[in-house]
């Protein structure tokens, strides 16, 4: 039997985000995860630090944490090769511009100016070798890309450095004694009072186990790879038309992602590609970049991922138990969020409340019975 | 040779295997056969297999897709990678680039140094309409490569409702025993190159090795070895042999590259034509 005082399932970047934070607030954590840290999405996604066109209930978290990933180093240790070469969202139409105009404002409203709306000579300016018949695009400057496995490294290495236990093991069993949650992983019975789902594809499987419900499509984006080619274009690409996420590196490979999926088997951690994937892909770049049609592409993979019907996570306490939290459910683009999730989570489990609105993250809005005293932070100061 | 999109079966190598299979289901009159290899005169190079019968590959720079019933791959053996590309040995390997893609499972062969995909005895892979033989089977010699061809072929003919009898299948001959390869770990520099693509050292692994890392796959995501132009063609092996003997544990243990498709280079420009593909 193992004494803590929080367990937390899952170890990919947000399961580790709120062990550092609970660890940072004095809780003793440990981590369980079935395979190793970083294995699923929070290894092998896109990389990209987008604020750009985020639903708007995610846009004060986002901005939260692009102030961490422009200093990820004192967080982490680590910059976790972030680099600010911006992000940009074009538009092929005038009814695109049009929406995008009306987005900018919208954020403009709300006290937001991330946001900028550039028009067709300064997108040319800004990566001259996109197709003309694209009108201009939203532009976020400071927005750039990481490197997902780095960013899993440096979130492992500081959770251990700080005292974190991180485990592995599968969990199959929760339940409670005298007011502590009880789960079972792999030959080993671990007891805390705080129970943390940061499960990624499988939180609704923790879920159930809890009593919680949440309607969680485990899919399966996919991303392929080109073989190297001379530098043309800095920013990250995507279109408000298609689906789109289009990267060169450093190294000149091109990363092509952006809404293509394959099949998701997450009970036997697959995540297939297929052939209408690759091709979508490949006929969407060629539009926008006709001169990249001889580019060979090297390689097409995906990763399993948690999708919510409204496309946003979910975020704060469990709607039936007591002192459980959940933070999952990132729906493709979890990886900018990772290190302000798991300190508003940590707030609130410590303080019963977080300094960002959260409230529209709350597992309640799929029908589950209201959250029951999420004010647990007394149960917790020793 | 063109295809019309569909065959009956599809043979994937033009080796003794391969075309023992298509003789063979030519003599039990299996109609709609379709033979690619990458070799000049089929000049077929395959980069995509699915479990569900669909074949992509390239002719001459354009790319093509085929929907089998059934599909026998026998894509044979490749050269042994070494470290230094000089020192060619001559010890031959299954080439599992497109088993491993279509995550079949590999057992280690352990005298003979490499990974093999599992089947069963009528050459079945764990894929129902997918079969193996050949050097790929890790079976070696010409004698067996052509009676699984062979075998491979008659097992879907009856599946395809043709008649056969057993007289057209005599038992599989002895299996050439190759001597055991030499190791090609022992004496490796730290400075030696294990992935020359990515330009990483067998240090670089052993390092990987001292930070915990334990699987070819977490190497692979942690240091890149595998990730570059080759596909792992010369690096699965040996970041594995490196990794093994560092931790001191089984090769099994430490597993083979998750390869990924395209298994061969392919241009955004043909595949854009897949594009709303239903599959
Ligand atoms: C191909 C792809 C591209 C993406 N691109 C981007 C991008 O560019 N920008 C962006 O912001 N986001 C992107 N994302 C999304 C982002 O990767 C995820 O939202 C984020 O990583 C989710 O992190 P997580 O910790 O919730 O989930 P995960 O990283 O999946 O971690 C969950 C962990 O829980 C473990 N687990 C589950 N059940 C159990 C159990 N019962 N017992 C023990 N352990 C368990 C799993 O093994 C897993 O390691 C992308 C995702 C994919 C797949």
């Amino acid at each position: 039997m193992q004494i803590s005082d929080a367990i937390i399932i899952g170890g990919g970047l947000h399961g580790l985000s709120t062990a550092i934070h609970l660890a940072k607030a004095g809780l003793n954590a440990v981590v369980l995860e079935k395979d190793h840290p970083g294995r699923h999405a929070s290894g092998v996604n896109a990389g990209g630090v987008r604020r750009l066109g985020r639903h708007l209930a995610e846009v004060p978290l986002s901005v939260a944490a692009m102030t961490v990933w422009e200093h990820m180093a004192e967080f982490v240790g680590d910059d976790c090769g972030f680099s600010p070469c911006g992000q940009i969202k074009i538009a092929e139409t005038e009814s695109e511009m049009a929406l995008l105009a009306e987005r900018v404002g919208q954020l403009e409203a709300l006290g937001f100016a991330h946001e900028r709306l550039i028009d067709r000579d300064t997108l040319r300016q800004i990566v001259p070798a996109l197709s003309p018949h694209c009108l201009g695009a939203v532009w976020c400057p400071e927005d750039g890309a990481a490197r997902p496995c780095r960013t899993t490294q440096a979130f492992f290495r500081t959770a251990v450095a700080l005292g974190v236990e991180v485990r592995t093991g599968l969990v199959d069993n929760i339940g409670q004694t005298s007011g502590h949650w009880r789960v079972h992983a792999e030959y080993e019975t671990y007891e805390a009072p705080v129970l943390v789902n940061c499960a990624g594809a499988w939180g609704d499987r923790i879920c159930h186990m809890i009593g919680d419900h949440a309607p969680l499509e485990a899919a399966a984006p996919m991303l392929m790879i080109t073989e190297p080619t001379e530098p043309f274009i800095s920013p990250v690409l995507g279109a408000v038309g298609r689906k789109l996420s289009f990267k060169q590196f450093d190294n000149g490979t091109v990363m092509i992602g952006g809404g293509q999926r394959g099949r998701a088997v997450p009970e036997r951690n697959i995540a297939a590609t297929n052939l209408a994937g690759m091709g979508n892909g490949a006929a969407t770049v060629t539009a926008l970049f006709p001169q990249l049609g001889p580019l060979n592409v090297v390689r097409c993979w995906a990763g399993i991922e948690a999708m919510m019907p409204d496309g946003i996570p979910v975020i704060g306490p469990s709607a039936v138990a007591e002192c459980a939290y959940h933070a999952f459910g990132f729906s493709g683009h979890g990886f900018q969020l990772s290190p302000i999730v798991g300190r508003l989570l940590c707030e609130v489990i410590m303080t019963g409340s977080a300094s960002l609105p959260i409230d529209a993250f709350s597992i309640t809005r799929f029908g589950g019975a209201p959250a029951i005293g999420a004010a647990s932070g007394d149960l917790l100061r020793h | 040779m063109d295809h019309s999109g569909l065959a009956a079966l599809a043979i994937i190598g033009a080796g003794p295997a391969g075309r023992a299979a298509r003789d063979m289901a030519a003599r039990v009159g299996i109609e709609e056969v379709a033979v690619l290899d990458d070799g000049p005169d089929l000049d077929a190079l395959v980069w995509l297999v699915d479990g569900d019968g669909t074949i992509c590959y390239s002719r001459n720079g354009t790319a093509h897709k085929l929907t089998a019933q059934y599909i026998i791959l026998a894509p044979g053996t490749l050269a042994r990678p070494t470290a230094n590309p000089a020192a060619h040995i001559d010890h031959e390997i299954p080439d599992i680039q497109i088993t491993s893609a279509l995550r079949l499972e590999h057992a280690w062969d352990r005298e003979q140094g490499f990974w093999y995909p599992r089947h069963d005895e009528s050459l079945a892979s764990q894929c129902a309409r997918i079969y193996l033989a050949g050097g790929v089977t890790g079976r070696m010699g010409e004698a067996v490569a052509k009676w699984q061809g062979r075998r491979a072929a008659l097992t879907i003919a009856i599946h395809l409702g043709h008649e056969v009898s057993k007289h057209d299948l005599p038992d599989c001959p002895p299996a050439e025993v190759r001597p055991a390869p030499p190791s090609y770990v022992a004496g490796l520099e730290d400075a030696e190159m294990v992935c020359p693509c990515e330009g990483i050292s067998a240090g670089d692994i052993r390092r990987l090795a001292a930070r915990g890392c334990g699987t070819v796959n977490q190497a692979k995501a942690l240091g890149r070895p595998g990730m570059g132009i080759c596909q792992g063609r010369r690096c699965g092996l040996l970041v594995g042999e490196v990794l093994a003997d560092c931790l001191g544990v089984d090769m099994a243990q430490v597993g083979y590259f998750r390869q990924r498709w395209p298994t061969s280079p392919v241009s955004l420009a043909q595949l854009s034509k897949f594009a709303h593909e239903d599959i």
